[in-house]
């Protein structure tokens, strides 16, 4: 039965993409013209981005940079600043709201204390949907398909038909935050323009960023390991770093350099030139699959696999790679950005980032956007003030309050660090960070982990390389993206092993373009000449 | 003596392979996070055995409350399901019953066309059932395949027996009652079983049709302490803002607790889970 029941889910997941097309079409027609392409004066209009005002309400211990550095704190500023004198949402009654949520689910307004206390400040009642994380497209689409959208929803980057469902169904935010008008919410007008890309569909403003940094992915080590062993974490080169890597291996021990191929392949890449998915040239775009680069890095990958410099069960494996680098048994792991706190903090080591001596490669600057139902421009108004309240940066009361809950009752200061109480633990664990978030920050913590933060931050920002379709819409790649990279993923893994030779990538990356690669490009380029 | 030694390490071997699972699971949802870390994920016997991960799992009354929601559901699903099960199989069992073929067709129908995710969700809304625990319950209610087992078992019963029942004036109801159900136990017991873990193990159709997290189900609360990170590629790790996600003793210590119940219903059940099965195998 349950086999039964789990083929019938898959069947369902399978389908689902396309009856929500249908469903979603249906309801696409009723709100608007039929034709896809017909959006609210498509082509005829650029939108104008938000403008960028970083927030001097609180001073950091490091100012953020125009490029992407991020903001540091050593401590929590003593005194919070409190950033609204009155309620946000004052007059909105209930405000529904859908969002995913990576925590264990806290318990339900009724018996939260924190839930309560929110509400009585935004002055609205906040009625929020939770799903997991890993099942928030699913949710999302029926949720769509119903045609009764919520009064505030998180939109994945994953979800199909994006740019018709924000054009058609939820709320155009142009005259309200594009260009200046931003500035009437300080902490949108704070979240960096890199983040607020994703955004802008047929010449409007549809959504709010949950920002991330533009750093992504890091290459973090060991530093105490490498110290230990007398290397160098500096790699000048490739060989610098094959040469770190076979330092760090020592099978007898238990050690190895890696745990994980993909990181490694990526990482290799920026050393090689490969750029960040796409290429732009005089509105050409070239994929980093195409690339020679890519091809080569994934060479040499399979070479340090077949020395044996990573874990023995890296290779289709599927490795607890965190505890194992906090255990030492491996000394290098790609990871986001924001492992960085989470490796040094859990585990209690020495954790810094190796430098690729090629540029960096930029991550994705948003978790997600977040969407408005269509309504009256004062009730739009209000719903992004309450973003704005959940958007106040750290060194706020209101910050304080949305990450730690009420002082005394959720946590209490302990040398000027918070500490959950246990009814903290417990209640404040609402997913607020996924409708609305301040950019992030680094620390606070201690001086000499946020100075190493800062100092890779402001090595590798500069020169970083971002990927030119960040900007642009392509239905294909949202929709097919999980195809695709399927395909890449198993002949990297096939390569890597041993099991297929480097000659196989040239016929896997003519398949990726046949199912789905060369529309994306199209899509780019079309995109990019329309200027949209 | 050396065969009954063989004999003696080989299933010594074979309980190690079904013990040191559940042996591994239970020892590192006792662990403290030194420990979990030092071996890489999992351990076998805690040094320092502690209840830390399922004080915090029942932390906040959130999981004891989804318990109760989980047992409701199941019990009253069950039983609504043996009902509706009982009396459809029971009518397609006999020939010449009302609409016995286009009934039978389409409950056959079911088995091979499952609604799609979509559709089920606008019928659910449509029928005003979002966000109450009857979403949970009467989709599943009456399962094509537990109603071809179940056919299948009453056609078994010698048609002399029913026949007797009514020339002593037994009605339809009364025979099913008096002569059926009492021969039946057996394919009862593992129809209800199915619906049962069915029920008991449903997460899904919770997180589609229920908004409001206080009505939720065990295993969708549950889901939520060990969500799937390894579907999160390196890209998403930076995307999610570092959450961490909860220990892995915590996540085992969840295991345990989801493993409870089943556990203990299951030797109760299994005679006639194995008999039931093999019943539906062969007869068709």
């Amino acid at each position: 039965m349950s086999d039964a029941r789990h083929s019938r889910r898959q069947f369902l997941q399978l389908t689902g993409s396309t009856a929500l097309l249908a469903a979603s079409g249906g309801l696409l027609t009723a709100c608007g013209p039929s034709s896809p392409q017909a959006g609210p004066q498509a082509g005829t209009r650029k939108a104008v981005m938000p403008a960028y005002v970083p927030s001097s309400l609180v001073k950091p211990d490091l100012p953020a940079t125009a490029e992407g550095v991020l903001a540091a704190y050593y401590s929590y500023p003593a005194e919070p600043v409190t950033a609204f004198t009155d309620k946000p949402g004052e007059g909105l009654g209930e405000v529904k709201v859908l969002t995913n949520m990576f925590n264990p689910v806290p318990p339900g307004a009724g018996a939260n204390r924190f839930w309560q206390e929110l509400n009585t400040r935004l002055g609205a009642t906040l009625n929020i949907t939770m799903a997991p994380a890993a099942d928030y497209v699913s949710k999302l689409s029926t949720v769509i398909a119903s045609g009764d959208l919520p009064d505030i929803l998180m939109l994945s980057a994953t979800l199909a038909n994006r740019s018709q469902i924000l054009t058609r169904l939820c709320a155009d935010l142009s005259d309200l935050v594009s260009g200046d008008a931003v500035k009437t919410y300080p902490f949108l007008a704070n979240i960096p323009r890199d983040s607020w890309l994703a955004t802008a569909y047929q010449g409007g403003v549809y959504a709010i960023p949950i920002p991330r940094a533009i750093v992504g992915t890091i290459m973090f080590a060991r530093s105490d390991l490498i110290a230990e062993r007398g290397l160098s974490g500096e790699p000048k080169s490739y060989d610098d770093f094959l040469a770190l890597a076979k330092g760090l291996t020592d099978p007898a021990r238990n050690r190895w350099a890696f745990g994980s191929a993909k990181g490694v392949i990526t990482y290799v890449g920026t050393m090689l030139g490969v750029p960040n998915t796409w290429r732009e040239q005089g509105g050409t775009f070239t994929s980093e699959h195409e690339v020679e680069g890519r091809k080569e890095a994934i060479a040499k990958t399979a070479e340090m696999v077949k020395a044996g410099l990573f874990h023995p069960d890296a290779i289709g494996g599927k490795l607890n790679l965190r505890d194992l680098f906090g255990n030492g048994t491996i000394a290098l792991n790609a990871d986001g950005y924001a492992a960085w706190d989470i490796l040094a903090d859990t585990y209690k080591v020495d954790v810094g980032a190796v430098v690729s001596p090629g540029p960096a490669r930029a991550g994705q600057a948003y978790f997600a956007i977040t969407a408005f139902k269509k309504a009256e421009r004062d009730r739009l108004a209000k719903l992004l003030r309450i973003c704005d309240w959940l958007s106040a940066p750290l060194g706020t009361s209101e910050y304080m309050f949305r990450k730690f809950g009420i002082e005394g009752t959720h946590y209490t200061m302990k040398d000027g660090t918070p500490e959950p109480t246990s009814l903290g633990k417990a209640e404040v664990k609402l997913p607020l960070e996924y409708i609305a978030d301040a950019p992030h920050v680094l620390g606070p913590r201690p001086r000499a982990r946020v100075h190493a933060q800062r100092a890779y931050q402001e090595r590798v920002v500069p020169t970083i390389v971002r990927n030119p379709a960040a900007a642009l819409y392509s239905e294909t790649a949202v929709n097919k993206n999980g195809t695709l990279a399927k395909i890449i993923d198993q002949a990297e893994l096939d390569i890597v092993s041993g099991r297929k030779p480097v000659s196989h990538w040239d016929e896997v990356v003519r398949q990726w373009r046949a199912q789905g690669g060369d529309q994306i490009r199209r899509d780019y380029e079309t995109a990019l000449a329309k200027g949209d | 003596m050396i065969v009954r030694a063989v004999k003696g390490v080989v299933v010594a071997a074979c309980c190690a392979l079904v013990i040191l699972p559940f042996l591994a699971v239970l020892s590192t949802s006792l662990a403290d996070q030194a420990q979990v870390t030092a071996t890489g994920g999992y351990v076998l016997w805690p040094d320092r055995p502690n209840l830390d991960a399922y004080r915090a799992i029942l932390a906040g009354g959130v999981v004891t409350r989804a318990l109760l929601v989980s047992i409701g559901v199941t019990v009253a699903g069950t039983l609504l399901s043996l009902t509706c099960v009982t009396l459809l199989a029971y009518s397609l069992s006999r020939p010449g019953s009302l609409l016995h073929r286009p009934i039978l067709l389409t409950v056959l129908f079911t088995l091979l066309f499952a609604p799609g995710m979509i559709p089920m969700y606008l019928t659910i809304k449509q029928l005003g059932l979002l966000d109450s625990y009857w979403s949970l319950i009467l989709p599943g209610l009456a399962s094509g395949f537990q109603i071809i087992i179940m056919r299948a078992f009453f056609q078994e019963i010698p048609g002399e027996l029913i026949d007797a029942a009514r020339i002593d004036g037994a009605g339809e109801l009364r025979i099913l009652l008096r002569v059926v159900l009492p021969l039946s136990k057996a394919v009862i017991a593992v129809v209800g079983l199915f619906s049962a873990v069915a029920y008991w193990n449903a997460f899904f159709n919770a997180m589609l049709y229920l908004n409001d997290t206080e009505k939720w189900p065990l295993q969708l609360v549950l889901r939520t302490y060990v969500i799937d990170n390894s579907a999160l590629g390196v890209d998403a790790a930076d995307l999610s803002g570092g959450f961490l996600p909860p220990p892995q003793s915590m996540q085992m210590a969840i295991l345990v607790l989801s493993l409870i119940p089943i556990a203990i219903v299951y030797p109760f059940l299994q005679k006639h889970f194995a008999k039931g099965i093999l019943i539906g195998a062969v007869k068709g």
